[in-house]
């Protein structure tokens, strides 16, 4: 469905590309945590995603046809919601009527659903809205749209606690098959339940590309009061509070943790050989 | 609603009217602005040097104004260009570049027109009546002129144009400033193109250099519009 | 819901739907929320609460009918008691028992607190 192949970036007065060789496939219907230290390239690879850089190298392709070309099919089957972004300054139902002509299977029964679950006031004017009123209602709006493509950057980021709440509510239920999300953040712990494959960007590359249940089934987590009880098949240990956050080869499969994206992360980092080898 | 993935993938006609309608719809406030100083120029003039103007002065006014103005409504062809937000914002919807340009050529090429000689229509009509004098309508006018003046202020209105998609931020100026430095460069290298004026060529051949540019002053512009990136080379 | 550390979240899940059937919120073939609904509700992915309701279709808690949804298997809050009294008897009673015996709790003190706490529910 969208397929990266051999794709090169480097900003106008960088040295070096941003992005180097990376290879990348996403399968229909999933959320998808794109995730790494800030200037790994995240937001980089979603607007090359977009179309809205081109690279200097590779192709990026969606459904096969590749979306630097601009194609108005292919952008009304993928919506971009940035980091900041400006609105009109008009209401929101004229908003919605000039807008949503250009997306097919935008519902405006879904759109008022989504207000609803925001909390927010149909009758609003896009001009008085705070930065998190605002965001709300963008992703609203995205989500209602029902393209098959939605990326996301730092969704979170301005929302407050019960808003961020609020955005995994709806998020998770508005998911479908057809429906793939991707959402790049550095803000972890806000939405790693929610998520159910992960990629993990460093060097330029991406280290990680696979599925939540995957990561579950090859790899440990687990909170360590004390480092005695290490075993053989420890890959990565860090101090934390409490304790100590162990990644190890999961040995007994029928019992799995959750997975700790901050400790994987770490460990990817620094290993990014063995990680590609433990979960190919 | 139109269909998106069947129509014609270059251009297509209800697109573009959609995209014509939500970009007056969201756009309104500055159009409206924009509109409310040609009008309120005008009328000022209009008003209160009303009773110095004869024919000639108000016509050359006039003319001069609709440079300034189109020239000015032309810099802001590719406004929504000027930050890294509204580059998304335009570059994410689902319209072809091609509708995308024809839109804002629409608004602030060929819209810009009408308004422009209803507010000198307009302006005339008030000064005629606050001055009791007589409207210009009621004169003839020289038309090749007006022919000259009409083609020069598209010439000029495409350069602007063009500037407008190469500088988004602060056009007007720095188009000004490139056109200015590029005249004073010519008389430097060619001092004989001073000369090179009505004598030399003939009606046809300044008309048609004249035409040329403006063609490709819009061409060059589409260039540059439809290779646009989120995060520039150069601005 | 807050998330503890130690058990996987597909488990505390369980917990939670379990302790709403003990409770009779969901009754005998009653309906229990989609695994989508659920999934919202509590802000996880779908895939953790399909792992969570494989979990309970297994131990018979819960039941599936084609294209209807989750349903609760009728004496699914006794199986849900026994199950937990299993969980007490093998993990829990001996990380108590073991504390109480560090600082020399009687069996007679224990039993008196434990009236006493269920006189107070009661």
């Amino acid at each position: 469905m969208f397929r990266i192949d051999s794709l090169t970036y480097c900003y106008p007065k960088a040295v070096r590309p941003v992005i180097s060789g990376l290879d990348m496939e996403l399968k229909p219907g999933g959320i998808y945590g794109l995730l790494g230290s800030n200037g790994a390239g995240k937001s980089t690879l979603l607007y090359l995603m977009g179309g809205l850089l081109r690279p200097q190298f590779g192709s990026v392709e969606f459904d096969g046809v590749s979306v630097w070309s601009r194609q108005p099919s292919t952008l009304a089957d993928i919506f971009l919601v940035p980091e900041e972004f400006s609105l009109p300054s008009v209401r929101l139902d004229e908003f919605v009527r000039v807008n949503s002509p250009f997306y097919p299977r935008f519902s405006q029964e879904e759109m008022e659903r989504y207000l609803l679950q925001f909390k927010l006031d149909p009758q609003i004017h896009l001009g008085r809205l705070s930065m998190g009123q605002k965001k709300k209602v963008f992703i609203a709006f995205a989500l209602a749209c029902n393209t098959s493509l939605l990326l996301m950057d730092e969704p979170t980021n301005g929302l407050d606690i019960p808003g961020k709440s609020e955005f995994r509510r709806t998020l998770v239920s508005a998911m479908s098959d057809e429906r793939t999300v991707v959402i790049s953040t550095h803000q972890v712990r806000d939405l790693d339940r929610v998520l159910d494959h992960v990629l993990m960007m460093g060097r330029g590359d991406v280290l990680i590309n696979a599925p939540v249940s995957l990561i579950q089934n090859r790899l440990r987590f687990e909170l360590m009061p004390s480092p005695q009880q290490l075993s053989a098949s420890v890959l990565y240990c860090e101090t934390v509070p409490g304790g100590y956050s162990v990644v190890s080869v999961n040995d007994s499969p029928d019992t799995e943790t959750d997975v700790n994206l901050e400790s994987l992360f770490e460990f990817a980092v620094s290993n990014p050989e063995t990680i590609k080898r433990i979960l190919s | 609603m139109i269909n998106v993935i069947s129509e014609n993938q270059t251009f297509s006609a209800s697109r573009y009217w959609s995209l014509l309608k939500r970009y007056l719809v969201e756009n309104r406030k500055s159009l409206l602005f924009f509109t409310g100083v040609v009008w309120g120029v005008i009328m000022l003039i209009c008003v209160n040097i009303g009773r110095f103007l004869d024919v000639a002065i108000e016509l050359s006014l006039f003319a001069a104004l609709f440079m300034v103005f189109a020239c000015l409504s032309a810099s802001y062809m590719f406004s929504s260009l000027r930050t890294k937000e509204l580059r998304v914002n335009t570059l994410m919807l689902p319209a072809s570049m091609l509708e995308k340009y024809m839109v804002r050529f629409t608004v602030y090429i060929v819209m810009f027109v009408p308004m422009y000689l209803l507010a000198c229509v307009a302006g005339d009509l008030v000064r005629a009546l606050v001055h009791d004098s007589e409207t210009i309508w009621s004169y003839d006018f020289d038309w090749f002129l007006g022919r000259f003046s009409v083609m020069s202020v598209l010439m000029y209105q495409s350069l602007y144009a063009l500037g407008s998609s190469l500088w988004p931020r602060h056009s007007f100026f720095k188009t000004f400033l490139a056109l200015f430095g590029l005249m004073f460069a010519c008389m430097l290298f060619f001092p004989w193109s001073a000369f090179l004026w009505f004598d030399e060529i003939s009606e046809f051949g300044l008309y048609a250099f004249m035409v040329s540019v403006t063609v490709a002053a819009y061409v060059a512009a589409w260039f540059r519009f439809r290779s646009v990136q989120v995060v520039q080379r150069f601005m | 819901m807050a998330i503890q550390d130690n058990k996987p979240v597909y488990l505390q899940l369980a917990d939670v739907l379990m302790d709403d059937i003990v409770s009779r919120k969901y009754t005998d073939d009653g309906r229990v929320p989609s695994v989508r609904e659920f999934a919202a509700d509590h802000q996880v992915n779908v895939n953790t609460v399909a792992r969570t309701y494989e979990y309970l279709t297994q131990r018979d808690i819960i039941y599936t009918r084609r294209g209807m949804g989750y349903f609760v298997w009728s004496g699914a809050a006794a199986r849900v008691a026994e199950m937990r009294r299993q969980e007490f008897l093998n993990h829990d009673m001996g990380y108590f028992f073991g504390i109480m015996r560090s600082f020399g709790m009687t069996p007679d003190e224990l039993s008196n607190l434990y009236k006493e706490y269920l006189g107070k529910i009661n």
